[in-house]
């Protein structure tokens, strides 16, 4: 597989991510979608890893593991906060701020 | 083609095809379920490119553990399906797709292969000679650092067609490139410092999802706020309820 398919398959994965979080209205569902853009990113260092050689990349790879994982477990516990005070988690619903 | 080229299209695929899922899907399990197929897929990919570990830590890591945090939440919020926003915003098309389309028109040359810029990275036995320019110093098993560079030095070993010419693990170590023990040195070698800051991180996130969801005990609340100028006023409301509420 040349590395251009390859990155076309990033890029059409981190483009959804950016597509879920910009059309979704569901907190989880754009945590998710956060969720796929890291994934996009993750498949593009491996691929140019196995190009390019050595495991600078893979970890740096292991290091978003950990940034994710981090993101995933406070950005849940924001959630489940919002939730108790609004009884949803649908964006709209969040417009202290009038953005 | 080769067996191994195959599957690693079909993974990629099936990733997309995931990734569709999230952000289509109407209910939230059902994109929970469309992002483990992602994870999973991309876990095969990352094997068929020889990370190993990666493949092994994805499968953990992510379709193990974040996926199950999703939809453990799912399940704690109880809420409905939501509506796809179906009349699109007027503004945020008018944004949006000139936006799209010269994303697509910037970086479509790039994945044709006949991009003005720069000389595409090395894609096949035909691109050989863009190996001279790629020497690498190879470090033998014993130490020795050797020069390794060009076009006989070409190997495709597992014909997957990324070519490992300049793969500075490739001639003497090919069988442990994405091994525990290859990621592993470097983890503990020149990135030591990235590794003990994730440990940071990680005690920071603990520490962030407990206080931030725990429901404390209220002479606990009181010693969290700092001392008090003024009693709470009023009673409690059961605790963990209002908090951080105007």
């Amino acid at each position: 597989m040349p590395l251009e398919h390859l990155l076309l398959f990033s890029f059409l994965l981190f483009s959804m991510g950016v597509a879920g979080v910009a059309l979704r209205k569901n907190l989880l569902v754009i945590l998710m979608s956060v969720e796929l853009m890291l994934n996009a990113v993750n498949l593009a260092f491996v691929g140019i890893a196995r190009l390019v050689g050595g495991h600078d990349a893979h970890v740096m790879v292991m290091m978003i593991y950990v940034v994710a994982a981090v993101e995933v477990a406070i950005g849940m516990a924001i959630v489940v906060n919002m939730y108790r005070q609004k009884d949803t988690i649908s964006v709209d619903s969040f417009d202290a701020l009038r953005g | 083609m080769d067996p191994s080229v195959l599957a690693l299209y079909a993974c990629c695929l099936l990733a997309l095809a995931g990734g569709a899922g999230v952000i289509v899907l109407r209910n939230p399990v059902h994109a929970a379920i469309s992002l483990l197929f992602t994870m999973l897929a991309l876990g095969g990919a990352y094997a068929m490119m020889q990370a190993h570990l990666l493949a092994a830590l994805q499968v953990l890591i992510y379709a193990g553990a974040i996926v199950i945090l999703i939809v453990y939440v799912i399940m704690l919020l109880d809420q409905g399906r939501e509506e796809v926003p179906h009349p699109f915003y007027p503004l945020g098309v008018a944004i949006g797709v000139p936006l799209a389309v010269l994303l697509v028109v910037i970086s479509a040359p790039a994945f044709m292969g006949a991009s003005a810029g720069p000389e595409p990275l090395i894609t096949g036995p035909e691109d050989c000679t863009n190996c001279e320019s790629a020497a690498v110093m190879v470090k033998k098993p014993d130490g020795s650092l050797v020069e390794a560079s060009g076009c006989e030095d070409y190997v495709d070993t597992d014909n997957d067609g990324f070519t490992d010419c300049n793969d500075p693990d490739c001639h003497d170590n090919q069988l442990c490139y994405g091994t525990v023990r290859a990621v592993g040195g470097s983890l503990l070698g020149p990135f030591v410092l990235p590794f003990e800051v994730a440990s940071v991180l990680l005690l920071a996130g603990i520490a962030g999802s407990i206080l931030l969801t725990g429901r404390r005990p209220k002479e606990l609340e009181d010693v969290i706020a700092g001392p008090a100028i003024a009693p709470a006023p009023g009673p409690q409301v059961v605790s963990g309820e209002g908090r951080g509420q105007a």
